[in-house]
């Protein structure tokens, strides 16, 4: 019982924080939109080339866009202090990341990936493809989070953390990338989506159950 | 009961203080000294849990509670471990219930009175004064997960008013006469009424040493 009184209590401080600083999610929004905007400029108006090109451009925005906030994930709490709150609970590590990864997967996911069909529009990708495209950001998400975890509680309070959590992170997601963006070119092709998304919810499943043991004991060795 | 064996703590590969080995039972003060960089804040935050021992050991020795659910040790710091969007109150709930606990809101208000800041319940902590802050953190030795932990304060008394102060150290005395186990470091002399205190002195220290 009190496992789920700590788990509750993790989830609800996250979520409060994210909708009392809206610039937390607000931010990666704004730079998935600069992303998106800009390729059509680049590459012209042929709308046959901007729709292939378009996927893939859409889902690394969402991709990079969430990858922004990962670098605090733990170090605005270790520099404040209250990241001892968590350390020493005497709950599972683990679990409280978890949660916590939960909260945060939640609170950028859901944008980006309501935002994800709206910036389709860019590229003129049909509906369904930016539907599918939606369902496989909101799967990558949090398979980024919880990869990105692991990097962020290795390097908490070191300096020049931001850009090797992205070297270390970005990487091990690829498959994700892979699986994502072919469903939605499966759909644009007129096949189904339905195997590459099962590849990336299994990947999605994967980091679950690794990455929050694999965060705990990154994390008690980088505050040591 | 806290017993140490020959206690070294590194930082940045150097030993900060000689091997430290004392034991404290409940009802002991120990108060930790030395000055600045001396390794009191880094031996605190050890007896925490928070930082590991190069050699030596840390013993916890406790009754067995009647609590099911009490700590060993409640340690609070320099920073006081707030985040500034937060009121009082959800700092308070989450701090007890990362841990496990459910707090109701009465015993929350009851608390932040003690120490005098029931009227900032529902303000930002962003908001606050650090003397207020500080405040709010120490409320915690109020909880009910408190009376049966060990303290470990880290500094309590800075940027506290003399009012505050006082109130602190009568709290923090009638804890030690309850048979509460407390460790200070502190470089104001403030009046802790303690039937046993234990000193501890930290000095510098190089391996090689005799």
């Amino acid at each position: 019982m009190s496992l789920t009184v700590a788990a509750r209590a993790v989830f609800v401080r996250e979520l409060t924080l994210f909708a009392r600083r809206k610039s937390d999610w607000a931010n990666p929004l704004v730079f998935f939109l600069i992303v998106c905007s800009l390729f059509p400029f680049a590459i012209g108006s042929e709308s046959e080339k901007l729709k292939l090109i378009g996927v893939g451009a859409v889902f690394v925005g969402a991709l990079l866009a969430a990858m922004l906030t990962l670098p605090r994930l733990f170090d605005e709490d270790a520099k404040d202090g209250s990241l001892q709150h968590i350390l020493l609970s005497r709950e599972p590590l683990a679990a409280l990341i978890l949660a916590r990864l939960a909260a945060v997967s939640v609170a950028l996911a859901l944008p980006l990936a309501i935002a994800t069909p709206v910036f389709s529009l860019f590229y003129a990708l049909p509906t369904d493809v930016a539907l599918t495209l939606a369902v496989s950001v909101f799967i990558a998400v949090p398979t980024l989070v919880l990869i990105g975890a692991i990097a962020s509680a290795l390097l908490v309070s070191a300096r020049g953390g931001a850009i090797l959590t992205a070297v270390l992170v970005l990487p091990l997601t690829i498959p994700t990338l892979i699986f994502g963006a072919g469903a939605a070119l499966k759909v644009l092709f007129g096949q189904s989506p339905a195997a590459e998304l099962a590849l990336q919810a299994a990947y999605l499943l994967f980091a679950l159950a690794l990455c929050p043991l694999a965060a705990a004991a990154a994390l008690r060795i980088s505050t040591d | 009961m806290l017993e140490l064996n020959k206690v070294v703590i590194e930082r940045g590969g150097r030993a900060l203080f000689a091997p430290l080995s004392f034991s404290a039972a409940g009802g002991v003060l120990v108060r930790v000294a030395g000055v600045n960089g001396a390794g009191k804040t880094t031996l605190l935050r050890a007896l925490a849990g928070l930082t590991s021992v190069e050699s030596g050991t840390i013993h916890w020795l406790r009754k067995v509670s009647p609590h099911k659910n009490s700590r060993t040790s409640i340690f609070i710091g320099h920073s006081n471990g707030m985040k500034d969007a937060l009121t009082a109150r959800e700092t308070w709930a989450y701090n007890e219930g990362v841990d496990g606990n459910f707090v109701t809101d009465a015993e929350i208000e009851a608390a932040l009175h003690k120490m005098g800041v029931a009227s900032l319940i529902d303000r930002r902590v962003g908001t606050l004064s650090q003397g207020q802050k500080k405040r709010v953190a120490l409320s915690r030795l109020f909880s009910s997960s408190a009376a049966n932990a060990a303290w470990l304060l880290d500094e309590p008394f800075v940027a506290l008013d003399a009012a505050t102060q006082i109130l602190l150290a009568q709290h923090v005395s009638a804890a030690l006469a309850r048979g509460a186990l407390v460790v200070l470091t502190s470089h104001q002399a403030i009046d802790i009424v303690a039937e046993r205190v234990l000193e501890i002195e930290l000095t510098p220290w190089k391996r090689g040493d005799a």
